[in-house]
């Protein structure tokens, strides 16, 4: 066969995007000034109309950090612990018994009524009860946020793999591949991207989980934090809680997208 | 002539969501080893079921399909296929694609490397073996499908429809390289099955055609191609080979006027 009309393949390998990268572009730049505006309506507004009582001016919020700043880190790190630690042993349990629902059908059987039992319940109306059980330390936590988290990657995984198109699994078929090669390297890949969705509200849905339980019993974290300062009547600190719980949840969603599309750089995306 | 693929009294009906369909009833043929034949008939009259069938990826409702003399009840990598849609895996690289089947295989690593590349030049992919799919027109993944399908080196390939989605010049490009590569890697000639809607390919390429009738599909007739090889593309023009274009165009004009 000629290769011409293949043309300069080495070159044609690459990326078609051939927009030079700057550091910030014209729609960047819009988002920042959405923010300023928003931040200086935030200080005329403190300044003038709002109480300090029901909402903190900017330089408020500044001085709180400064002032509590031993504290709020060893709250973040107490926070973020439970967060990534349940979110990741509820995830991959579920995705676990995901696959191996269906894999095979008497595994489903004994899985599925558990699921099904578990799914419809918030995980927040569990809290009470793993405080009588576990005390509000960090075990029931835990426990509370990887149950809210396998819920969700176990339905996601049934659904995903449900949804992988059959002609790849009979490719492989004709070629050789066993029924545990074909879950390795057919499946798994196949509902990667089905995943990475699951995964991202796994994640907003463990922060929600661990600053509930932190509201109702903790002795540490963001959550008690926001807690103690509202008896206190501390707006300020309020603030700077609900703050900091924003802007990392953002970066831990993050992360996830600049993983996940790693792990998908394969599929073909619209932008 | 010992059949090498013999399908025996093979019926299949499926319980669709408007009721049963019969989509093939008693359908009898035998493929010599080494034969190229192509299966031409009306769109649904079965010939994607049937292929399955011979790969053993469909059971059928009755009837028996035996691939040198064995009874076919599953798959197996001396009987690959090339599928009627876009197969190809888009999470692995040109190369991870092709080389796909070999995992499995006894060859070493470093020979199946060998094996791909060699692979990749022949479909010529050249530059292209570490390319996603999703880089790739429908040509070249089609060409991805046909060197994945070469790579176990089988003694039976299974081409539903492979260029059917291709331009024309493109198609014939690939037609004399699937004719090029039908010999396994000892010198013997593959067992072939080739699905196919264009005339002119069917006849091109094949050493007899099957015309199979509409919905429930059956074998009406198998004709012979009687032209030597190697082919020339320009054999398409000569009045023989119209000849029999027209008289299976006749065969399928009348079948659909009948149903
Ligand atoms: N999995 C299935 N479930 C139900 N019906 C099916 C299934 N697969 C095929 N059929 C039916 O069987 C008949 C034959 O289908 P098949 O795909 O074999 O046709 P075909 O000859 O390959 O058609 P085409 O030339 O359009 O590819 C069709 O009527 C189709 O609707
Ligand atoms: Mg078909």
């Amino acid at each position: 066969m000629k290769r011409n009309e293949l043309g300069n393949s080495a070159d044609a390998v690459g990326k078609e995007d051939t927009r030079k990268r700057r550091l910030i572009t014209g729609e960047g730049a819009v988002s920042v000034i959405t923010v300023l505006i928003l931040v200086a309506l935030w200080t005329a507004l403190t300044d003038s109309y709002i109480d300090d009582l029901y909402f903190p001016s900017p330089m408020d919020t500044i001085q709180v950090v400064g002032r509590m700043e031993g504290v709020l880190v060893s709250y973040f790190l107490a926070t973020m612990y439970r967060v990534v630690v349940g979110m990741l042993i509820g995830a991959v349990l579920g995705v676990f018994c995901g696959v191996a629902m269906s894999w095979n059908k008497w595994i489903n059987s004994v899985l599925d009524p558990l699921i099904e039992g578990l799914r419809p319940i918030p995980a927040v109306a569990l809290i009470p009860f793993f405080i009588l059980w576990f005390g509000i330390g960090d075990t029931g936590k835990l426990i509370l946020t990887a149950i809210g988290g396998f819920t969700v990657m176990v339905v996601t995984t049934l659904e995903a793999i449900k949804h992988v198109s059959p002609i790849y699994i009979m490719a492989a078929r004709t070629l050789g591949a066993s029924r545990l090669e074909i879950y390795r390297t057919i499946i798994l890949p196949a509902i990667t991207p089905t995943l990475i969705g699951g995964v991202r509200v796994t994640v907003a849905l463990s922060f929600a989980l661990v600053i509930a339980s932190e509201f109702m019993g903790a002795q540490s974290g963001l959550g008690y934090m926001i807690m103690l300062a509202r008896r206190t009547l501390q707006t300020d600190a309020i603030l700077v809680g609900v703050i900091i719980i924003g802007i990392t949840s953002w970066i831990v969603d993050r992360c996830v997208r600049i993983v996940g599309n790693y792990l998908t750089r394969w599929a073909p995306r619209s932008e | 002539m010992s059949a090498y693929i013999s399908i025996a009294d093979i019926s299949k009906s499926f319980a669709g969501t408007a009721g049963r369909i019969d989509a093939l009833q008693n359908v009898n043929l035998d493929v010599p080893a080494g034969e190229f034949l192509c299966l031409v008939g009306p769109s649904g009259c079965g010939k994607s079921t049937l292929v399955f069938i011979i790969a053993g990826l469909v059971k059928a409702s009755s009837g028996e399909v035996r691939v040198a003399g064995k009874p076919v009840v599953e798959p197996d990598p001396d009987r690959t296929m090339v599928f009627q849609g876009d197969a190809v895996f888009p999470w692995m690289t040109v190369a991870q694609n092709i080389g796909y089947g070999l995992r499995f295989g006894a060859m070493s690593k470093k020979e199946q490397g060998k094996t791909v590349s060699q692979l990749v030049d022949l479909v010529g992919l050249t530059g292209f073996a570490d390319a996603f799919p999703k880089e790739l027109s429908g040509g070249m993944k089609k060409r991805v499908d046909l060197a994945r399908a070469y790579a176990t080196n089988p003694t039976v390939l299974l081409m539903d429809e492979p260029f059917g989605a291709l331009d024309a010049i493109t198609k014939e490009k690939m037609q004399v390289d699937l004719m090029r590569l039908s010999v396994t890697d000892t010198g013997q000639r593959r067992t072939i099955v080739f699905v196919t809607h264009d005339l002119e390919e069917a006849i091109f390429l094949a050493d007899r055609v099957a015309v199979m009738t509409p919905r429930p599909g059956t074998i009406e007739v198998v004709l012979d191609v009687p032209f030597p090889r190697p082919r020339e593309a320009s054999i398409r023009l000569s009045t023989e080979f119209q000849a029999l274009r027209g008289q299976i165009r006749e065969l399928l004009v009348s079948e659909e006027e009948e149903s």
